[in-house]
């Protein structure tokens, strides 16, 4: 078997201490094949995004630990980690994606230029078309939709060619062309250039564009689902909250 | 990232402008300091080249220079050694003085630099710029600075005279003048000898030698031959060490200016501060966006030092053009006050200026900057998914360093207060406090806002900016601060002017019983009037007596002092005193009067003996009486001599002022008036002046200390004012969407611009209040180190009450542009906004 992108062993996050204490991952270990789009779903307070937080280099577990590849992030420095999300991820948030002083262009290329890279310019072209957004490349995101803002942001998160892509509800603030737009483009990603994302929805429409769904609730995975539809995936939820 | 930095100080053009102005205000403080100064330098050095051009040594009495009317003279047989001294080839015998003008009749009474009457018989210190030189009785030649400053030319007359009656010169020539200072009369010897009344008498002898390279020995030989109190000195040297002298008083005006420009700095360091803090704070999420995509710390630290460096790069080039123009303005003003044909060249641009203009720009901007950057960089890259705000943090590190800080500062300050401990230490106590009230600020905000707002009771729109002031008590605490510097210092600065107003006319009220005072009307006092007026007016039958004093300067014990004489028939009428030890018939002859003060210092009671010298050598005198003013009085001039001796020892000399005690009942403006016509033909320069005008010159003069020091700290108080402009702005800017939501829900503009304009008002009213106690503290405590402990405490509620009216007017001013951009956001916008 290939080593997984990403995975988790018996993590661990709790919040707040004594009786405030807040149990947000409970002992989750769960592994993620490369190359694979996968969903992460569950109600709020699920601890579906501290799960990403933590895989994504952004946060810490109280207990257990997380591996990028080879990688473990568990006890890694805040310089390495800060390498690490440099190089190896890309993000998409569901909002506040660009630097609103910055037009498409510098926003995409951002990552590189922090980095001190050049960036390859034949696949910076490839990523623009087909995203579609070559006309917007010297627009500022206020000159820009909100459909647009994502599609400038996941092509950001490409560029660097990172190991993995992480994805933050990209779709939460978007109408439902405009999502089914940026999701068919991930989509494509994963399809095309064999990219690996993990993204965080809680709409089922959205995750049924993932190779495959884990379920939480109460910071415990419960289920899993493979090559969803939308119907499979709304049935799936009623049961869970049964 | 660095781009995205420089883009944002592009975008917030409005920001960044304040941000530069806040930094240029003392950046232009500094360079026009220096540019003013260097120029005036400049002037100097070239004033002084030509001084004492073609002669080798300069014979002169050896007194120090101060009041030029006490120049002692000396007599012919100084001019018979001189000559008669080897190696000597020429000789050009002098006087000069102190003496009056008038121009048509007026008396030219002018503030600021004296008139001076000088011999001139073609010798080669002066250079004739027009006409020729003067010859004969009637005939003057006038210099350069006299031609501008009076608007003279040849062939007008004009009216001079040392103290007696006027007589009236041709001006015939113009000498190449110094362009400052004095103004020169120049007649020739035996006119200037009349003029001045010096028969028989000379105050300078020029010379030349046979052998330069041989002045030392012809030097050394004079000084062996000379008698005391004359001194030979090298000509050259001499006119070096004027230049010395007065590059020296120029240097404590740069320091003085210096002092201000670095105040208004610091309070553009916490402004700036005050400002990155909030922008950064405000930026939080983008700042955790950089980092979640992977910019380390130090790249962010990186890009707000860009941003500080750029700004600071733009404040150094403004401020240097600031700078310039404040020199201009400066040199306007210093023209107006007498300083004409001074300065008058190109402005001097030393490279030290630009230097210091360009570090202390860079510097304000890299410290103001420095603490907010590192906070900064502290951002966790969650911050960026965040979208509540953090709780609010707790003030603990406020109180510590308040605690820290302010407790020893009080203490050095009370111990000031009393006396305990130097200025400085004073100095520095009041440093601490400063700081420490800055920090409280923060504490003390909220509780404070708070309780203004229940005091003028609480509308919505009232409740609504109290809230906004409070919500963030750093902030609010930090813009408060920087006002409170610079109204700390203004009113310290008053508090010690007003004691010193009340020392000063302590003096004239609680000392002195004369009701009228005779003094010389011209532009120096020190020139004195006629001995002779005190017998005149001694005949009129509403006199009861007369007082004439005399100064002198010289040394007692050693110790080199003023002073002041006393005729002892006369002085219990004229004085107020509470004690007296020994008799006053005494004080004659060579004998002393000292003050209690004094006497307690050097161990003195009459009968002592004590050593005089005025500067004709030491001599044995006698202490004739100690005595006190009344215990308000804090006169710091202890020694007083015999009149009459000071009459003899300097016949040339006149009385500095005549105290006239008048008989009971009589009006003193009645007497003044009468006094004034009788000897108006006889004395024109002398001017009687009762009491009240006295005291009403003195004030006066303060006032225009206060003026003075008020300009200065003007810069600070403006920098603060754009620190509230500020700050308020980014606040605005914050809440877009609250304010929107107030639109929305049916607040007018109206409304919305009351409620900035409250915030601001709040913010300069604890600014000002902190400073109006902070300061009088401060000026409470430096006072005890300036006038003793002991000293008679005023709190200057005129001042403090103008100062805290003042406050709110600029806190409403300073609301205006926030409070429009506030008012004028388009409400769909505002909601939407993100």
């Amino acid at each position: 078997m290939t080593t997984p992108a990403a995975r988790a062993v018996g993590a661990t996050k709790i919040y707040g201490e004594g009786d405030t204490a807040v149990t947000a991952l409970d002992d989750v270990t769960v592994e993620f094949a490369p190359g694979q789009f996968t969903a992460i779903m569950g109600p709020s307070g699920s601890g579906k995004s501290t799960l990403m937080h933590c895989l994504a280099a952004l946060d810490d577990l109280t207990a257990g630990s997380v591996f990028l590849g080879d990688t473990e992030l568990t006890g890694m420095g805040d310089r390495q980690l800060t390498e690490l999300r440099r190089d190896k991820i890309g993000f998409i948030f569901q909002s506040f994606n660009l630097i609103p002083t910055l037009t498409a262009r510098e926003n995409i290329t951002l990552p590189a230029a922090i980095a001190g890279r050049k960036t390859d310019a034949e696949w910076f072209d490839q990523v623009v078309e087909i995203l579609g957004i070559g006309d917007r490349l010297s627009h500022r995101p206020s000159e820009m939709s909100g459909g647009q803002q994502q599609r400038v942001a996941a092509a950001r998160a490409l560029a660097s060619r990172p190991e993995i892509i992480f994805g933050d509800e990209p779709s939460g603030n978007l109408d439902s062309k405009s999502g089914a737009e940026l999701l068919g483009f991930m989509r494509q990603a994963v399809d095309v250039f064999g990219q690996t994302i993990i993204m965080v929805t809680h709409d089922a429409t959205s995750a049924s564009y993932a190779d495959r769904i884990v379920f939480l609730a109460d910071g415990r995975i419960v289920d899993e689902m493979f090559d969803p539809t939308a119907e499979k995936v709304l049935d799936r939820i009623k049961t869970l909250e049964a | 990232m660095v781009r995205a930095a420089i883009r944002g100080i592009w975008e917030h053009k409005l920001r960044t402008l304040l941000l530069v102005l806040s930094i240029v205000a003392g950046v232009s403080f500094v360079a026009g300091s220096l540019i003013f100064t260097d120029t005036i330098g400049g002037s100097f050095d070239a004033l002084f080249e030509g001084a004492f051009e073609g002669i080798d040594i300069r014979i002169n009495p050896d007194v120090e220079q101060g009041f030029t009317n006490l120049q002692p003279a000396f007599d012919a047989n100084v001019l018979t050694i001189v000559e008669s001294t080897p190696g000597v080839v020429d000789t050009w015998p002098g006087v000069g003085g102190l003496v009056n003008l008038s121009i048509d009749g007026e008396v030219q009474s002018i503030q600021g630099p004296p008139n001076f009457a000088l011999s001139w018989e073609g010798d080669p210190t002066l250079t004739l710029a027009e006409g020729r030189g003067p010859q004969g009785p009637t005939e003057v030649a006038i210099d350069t600075t006299a031609r501008e400053r009076y608007d003279l030319a040849i062939g007008d007359t004009i009216g001079l005279a040392a103290t007696g009656a006027i007589s009236d010169y041709t001006v015939v020539g113009v000498l190449e003048g110094f362009g400052a200072g004095p103004a020169l009369f120049t007649f020739d010897l035996a006119t200037g000898t009349k003029v001045l009344g010096l028969d028989g008498l000379y105050t300078t002898i020029d010379v030349t030698v046979e052998d330069p390279t041989l002045l030392q020995e012809v030097l050394d030989d004079l000084t062996s031959r000379l008698p005391d109190g004359v001194l030979a000195v090298d000509a050259q040297a001499a006119a070096e060490e004027q230049a010395a002298q007065l590059k020296q008083a120029l240097g404590f005006i740069q320091t003085v200016l210096l002092v201000f420009a670095g105040i208004s700095v610091v309070v553009g360091v916490f402004v700036v501060y005050n400002a990155f803090r909030t922008v950064l704070g405000q930026r939080t999420r983008e700042l955790a966006l950089f980092r979640v995509l992977g910019a380390t710390k130090q790249q962010l630290v990186t890009s707000v030092i860009v941003e500080a460096l750029v700004i600071g790069l733009i404040s150094g080039v403004a401020g240097l053009i600031g700078g310039i123009l404040l020199a201009t303005a400066a040199r306007a003003a210093f023209s107006l006050f007498g300083g004409s044909g001074l300065a008058d060249g190109g402005l001097v641009l030393a490279p030290g200026t630009f230097v210091t203009a360009f570090g202390v720009g860079m510097a304000v901007t890299l410290v103001s900057a420095l603490l907010p950057a590192a906070r900064a960089s502290q951002v966790s890259p969650m911050a960026a998914l965040a979208t509540i705000d953090k709780p609010p943090r707790r003030l603990t590190k406020q109180l510590v360093v308040g605690s820290v800080l302010g407790v020893p500062g009080i203490v050095l300050v009370a111990l000031t207060g009393l006396d305990r401990v130097n200025l400085l230490t004073g100095g520095i106590g009041a440093l601490a406090i400063l700081i420490a009230t800055y920090v409280f600020g923060a504490i003390i905000g909220r509780p404070f806002v708070r309780t203004i707002a229940r005091f003028l009771g609480n509308t919505p729109v009232r409740k609504i900016a109290t809230d906004n002031a409070a919500r963030s008590p750093r902030r609010t605490g930090a813009t408060a601060g920087a006002l409170m510097f610079g109204v700390a210092f203004v009113v310290a600065v008053s508090v010690i002017v007003v004691i010193t107003q009340k020392t000063a006319t302590a003096v004239l009220e609680d000392a002195v019983s004369a009701e009228l005072t005779i003094q010389s009307a011209g532009a120096d006092p020190t020139a004195g009037v006629s001995p002779e007026i005190a017998s005149i007016v001694g005949e009129l039958d509403f006199v009861a007596a007369t007082q004439s004093s005399r100064f002198a300067q010289g040394s007692i014990n050693g110790e080199s002092t003023f002073f002041g004489s006393f005729e002892p028939e006369t002085v219990e009428q004229t004085y107020f005193f509470d004690e007296v030890q020994g008799d006053w018939s005494d004080l004659i002859g060579e004998t002393v009067a000292v003050q209690r003060a004094q006497a307690d210092e050097f161990g003195l009671a009459p009968g002592d003996p004590v050593t005089i010298d005025l500067g004709t050598g030491p001599e044995q005198w006698t202490v004739a009486v100690v005595w006190d003013y009344s215990s308000s009085v804090d006169d710091t001039q202890g020694f007083y001599l015999p009149t009459s001796t000071l009459a003899d020892r300097f016949p040339q000399g006149n009385v500095v002022s005549i105290g006239v005690k008048l008989t009971g009942g009589t009006d003193p403006d009645q007497a003044k008036a009468t006094i004034a016509e009788l000897i108006r033909t006889d004395y024109p320069f002398a001017n009687v002046t009762t009491q009240d005008e006295l005291l009403a010159d003195i004030q006066g003069q303060l006032l225009g200390l206060l003026a003075f020091v008020f300009v200065l700290l003007a810069m600070s108080i403006f920098i603060a004012l754009l620190g509230i402009v500020l700050i308020l702005l980014l606040s605005v800017f914050e809440r877009t969407r609250e304010l929107g939501l107030l639109r929305a829900i049916g607040s007018t503009r109206v409304q919305i611009r009351a409620m900035i304009r409250w915030e601001a008002v709040f913010v300069s009213i604890l600014g000002a209040l902190m400073g109006v106690v902070v300061g009088t503290f401060i000026g409470w405590g430096l006072s005890g180190s300036i006038f003793g402990a002991g000293f008679s405490f005023v709190i200057p509620w005129t001042w403090i009450g103008l100062g805290l009216i003042a406050s709110i007017v600029a806190g409403v001013l300073a609301a205006i542009l926030p409070a429009r951009r506030a008012a004028n956001l388009n409400i769909l916008e505002a909601i939407a906004y993100e």
